[in-house]
Formats: structure tokens, sequence, C-alpha cells
């Protein structure tokens, strides 16, 4: 389980990203984070990964402060998620199955282990025929994949996602979300901060819509509307 | 500790990003090298001053003249006095007559008509003691002590300008310590440079490491083996051009006129040492020089 309490972020140069932000979010749920830019929805991704720490309040995950945790064990905290990202992230000097296994290589897997879940995952996101090729000679769409298989190969519970289809086209942002949904029909935790009106609208799931850093909206099964619809 | 396949991993890495920043590891082995030819060419020169003036402090001798009366007895007993002294390493003794056909023979040699006016009826020169000293700094004080000896007319030291000499050696040597030091330094500061526009061309696929849970050691070790390769491969080059250069000068000195004034450090005796402190400079350099550079871009 994740749990925000009362946390509030602000920057050094004086934005106020999150105000007193109190959010619980029960194994295997899927979210979306919406809002405008700005919001405070990338910012609860980032104290999330400790990329940033809060300003006060505090941050459970599975039972665990983690805003009070130790530059060291950053690393071992960020290993208990998956992350994608809008740009990928990839290495283009590294083939589709060296991206992956990249991730492995990190929590010291072996070889043997590496060969083994590689190709899984791979074919998890419908890429292992791709295997040897590099992300440059792959479509957008085929690029989230690998970043989604890396994201997925250390079998995280928390998946964290920051606009993943951001970059991509209609049709391919729909079956990214797809392979999303089949990730957490197995139980694990989704939260993604996103723009895709569609999507959202489309998968009916739990919706946070945040606004000058407050959540203003919590709704299961709701629909994307940032700006408030008045009839 | 590093598991073993972290190690392994890290080291195919380090060879990786090697080939793949081809050019970047070309420049930095070529600052490595020149900058390890420049210490060692330094070491060298220190090495040998530091020979020069051992066989120099070796030669520390002063002539003790006795006394015309002094009887056999005497003379014996003035040898054991020398003895007793701290100072003193080794004695010799030389009589009068001893002393004369040295002169006549070896010192004015082709001069002959200098020690005409003299023969061996009228020797100017007395019995005498060749003393070896142990340590040149103390020689003042140890002539004073001969001096106040019985029957001794007067000791002879020659040791201003050896000790010149050996003050020069000293600066010299504390000298290019000195600037070894300095250039050390320098050359970590020049790697960790060439590293750094490394680490900034792969600051992409460090930010990745970091968010997918990489420690800081599992990023920085490759970058350390790369640097240690490279300081490694440096110091064997370097190595290579001083050992080279170093025996075509050693010949050149074997059959100059200065062969027989002094010794150099024949080059087997130089190689293992210069050995290894180039492969340990070069790795150090290699360590720090990464270290350095690679603390920017943990901070994620």
């Amino acid at each position: 389980m994740i749990e925000f309490l009362k946390v509030t972020k602000e920057y050094d140069n004086g934005t106020l990203a999150l105000d007193e932000v109190d959010v619980k979010i029960e194994n295997g749920e899927f979210v979306f984070l919406v809002g405008s830019s700005g919001a405070g929805k990338t910012t609860m991704t980032k104290l999330l990964m400790r990329e940033e720490n809060v300003t006060s309040g505090a941050i459970y995950l599975y039972g665990e402060d983690i805003t009070k945790i130790s530059q060291k064990e950053i690393p071992y905290l960020r290993r208990k998620m998956g992350v994608v990202f809008q740009d990928f992230r990839l290495l283009d000097d590294r083939t589709v199955f060296e991206n992956v296994e990249f991730a492995m290589r990190i929590v010291g897997a072996t070889r043997r282990e590496i060969r083994r879940r590689v190709p899984v995952v791979l074919n998890m996101v419908g890429l292992n025929y791709k295997a040897k090729m590099r992300p440059s000679e792959l479509s957008g769409g085929e690029q989230q994949r690998v970043a989604l298989a890396r994201a997925l190969v250390n079998n995280p519970s928390l998946l964290i996602a920051d606009e993943p289809t951001g970059n991509l086209n209609p049709k391919v942002a729909m079956e990214i979300m797809d392979i999303f949904e089949n990730i957490n029909k197995m139980g694990t935790t989704i939260i993604m901060a996103t723009h895709a009106k569609e999507i959202v609208d489309a998968m009916k799931k739990r919706v946070i819509e945040i606004e000058d850093g407050k959540i203003v909206r919590d709704e299961v099964g709701g629909g994307y509307h940032v700006k408030p619809v008045e009839v | 500790m590093l598991s073993l396949s972290k190690f392994k991993y890290s080291l195919s890495q380090a060879k990786k990003n090697m080939i793949r920043n081809g050019l970047m590891s070309i420049a930095s082995l070529f600052t490595t090298t020149c900058c390890l030819l420049i210490i060692g060419l330094f070491a060298v020169i220190t090495i040998n001053l530091n020979f020069i003036t051992g066989q120099i402090k070796d030669q520390c001798e002063v002539q003790l003249y006795i006394a015309e009366d002094a009887s056999d007895e005497r003379v014996s007993q003035i040898g054991d006095e020398i003895l007793a002294l701290s100072n003193v390493k080794e004695i010799s003794f030389y009589t009068k007559e001893e002393l004369f056909e040295y002169a006549k023979n070896d010192v004015f040699d082709g001069r002959e008509e200098l020690m005409e006016s003299y023969t061996e009826e009228d020797n100017p020169f007395s019995d005498s003691y060749r003393i070896t000293l142990n340590d040149i700094a103390y020689s003042e004080q140890t002539v004073a002590e001969l001096e106040q000896i019985a029957d001794v007319t007067h000791v002879e030291n020659n040791q201003d300008a050896t000790g010149m000499v050996l003050t020069a050696s000293n600066t010299v040597q504390k000298f290019s310590v000195i600037i070894m030091i300095i250039l050390l330094i320098a050359s970590v500061v020049i790697i960790s440079n060439t590293v750094r526009l490394t680490v900034f061309n792969r600051r992409k696929e460090i930010n990745i490491m970091k968010y997918i849970g990489a420690t800081d050691r599992f990023i920085r070790t490759p970058f350390i083996f790369e640097g240690i390769m490279i300081g490694f491969f440096g110091a064997l080059i370097s190595f290579g051009l001083i050992s080279w250069g170093y025996i075509s000068l050693y010949d050149v000195f074997v059959q100059s006129e200065f062969s027989g004034a002094f010794d150099l450090v024949t080059y087997l005796n130089l190689a293992p040492v210069l050995g290894v402190l180039f492969i340990v400079c070069g790795c150090l350099i290699g360590i720090v020089g990464s270290s350095i550079s690679m603390r920017k871009y943990l901070n994620v």
C-alpha cells in the first residue's frame, strides 16, 4: 500500500508543487494522475522514486516511510518499482535485449537468470522477434514496449509511468495501454501521470485530479475532465 | 563487496566503453602516457642521483700524517685510537716510503721534474693513515677528533668539494620529488577532465541507471575499471619508452669518459622500481581521475 500523509513539496525557487496532499493507493490498483501542466502530477511520481524529497509530511510505501530513507538506500527503493518515461530513455548503443538485460544486471542477476527472464518479458510486450535490434531501428511504440519490458523485468510490485503515451499516436497508445492493463491484472500496482484524455476516459480506472498542488478529485471509474464540466 | 557477476559485468562494460569511446580513450591514454613519461624521467634522475651520492659518500676519505719521531708501537696505537672513533669505517696504513713512491710514480707521472729535488733520504712525506669515514656529514667533527690524537702532525680533509656536490645533489633530489608530486596532481586533474568528458557523453546512461536502481558503486565501477585500464596501458607504454631511452643512454654513458668517475644504476636494477612506480601511478591516476569526474553525475 502507498500512502501520502499531508505531503507538501516546495521547490527551492518557491514553487509550491504539492500542498498537504493525503492519498492512499491499495496494492494492485490502477491509478491515473491527471491535471494541467505544473499541477503536481510529476512531483508525486518524483517523490515516490525519491528523486525529490518532501518539504513536510510522510510517504509510506509498503509500510516504510520513504521520506526518511538515506541516500544510499534510494537505489534499493527504486528496485521495488518499475519506471516508464515519455521519452523512453533507452540506451541507443545497445540492443533491445541488452537494454532489458541492463536492469537485471543492476540487481546482480546471473547470466542464466537473464537468459531465462528477458525473452519472457520481451514476449509479454510482443517484441521477442526484435531482441537484436537497436532502439533507433524501432518505432516509438516499440521503443516504449522495450522501456516497459525493462521496467517489468525485475518483477516490481509498483509501476510508475510518467506520460508513457505522450510521444505516441492514439492507436499505438492504446496498444501500450493494453499491455499496462494486462500487467495490472497480474497484480502490479500502476500509477500513471497522463494528459491522454481519450485513454483515461476509455479505461474507467481510478482518477486522481490535481490542481495547484491539491487533490481536487479522487474518483474510481472516472473520466479525464481536468477543467470542471459545467452544464 | 562486489559480487562476481557484477565484477565481470563491470569489467566487460569498461572494455566495451573504452572501445565505444575510442577517441576519448586514446586522448586519456596519450595524456596518462605523457604525464607518466615526465614523472618517470624525474624518477630516473632521482634514483641515479641517489646512487651517485652513495658512491661519493663511500669515497669519503681523510689523510692523517704522523710525526717523524713516533715509534712503530706508537704508530700502531694511533691506528687503534683512530678505529675507536665512531665515524671511522676503515683505515689503511702507508709508510712514508710508500707515499713517496706513489707520488713519484702515480701523482707526478710524466712530470717527474717536480720530484727531482726530493730523494728517498730527503723524503717530504711522513707515515700516514688513509681513513674512510662512515658519514661525510660529520667529517669536520671527526677531523677535529683526529687532530686531538697525540703525534698527529696534521689531517688532510678534502671534503669541502664533495660536500658541495652532495648538497647540490640533495637539492636536485628534493626538487625532483616536488616536481613529481606536482606532475602527479596535474595528471589527475587532466585525466579527471578527460574522463569528465566521457562521463558527460554518457550522462544519459548514468541517469537511466540511477532510475532503475543502480547503486553509485555499480555505476562508478566500470568507469574506475576503465580509468585503471587506461592508467595501466599508459604505464606499460611509458615504461617501454623510458626503458628504451635509458638503455640507449646507459650505453652512451658506459663509453663516455664519465664512466670512470661514477656509475649509473643498471637497467636491471632500475626496471623493477620503475615498473612498480609506473603501474601504481598509472592506476592511481585512473582511479582518482575517474572518481572525481563521476561525483557530479551521481546526484540524481
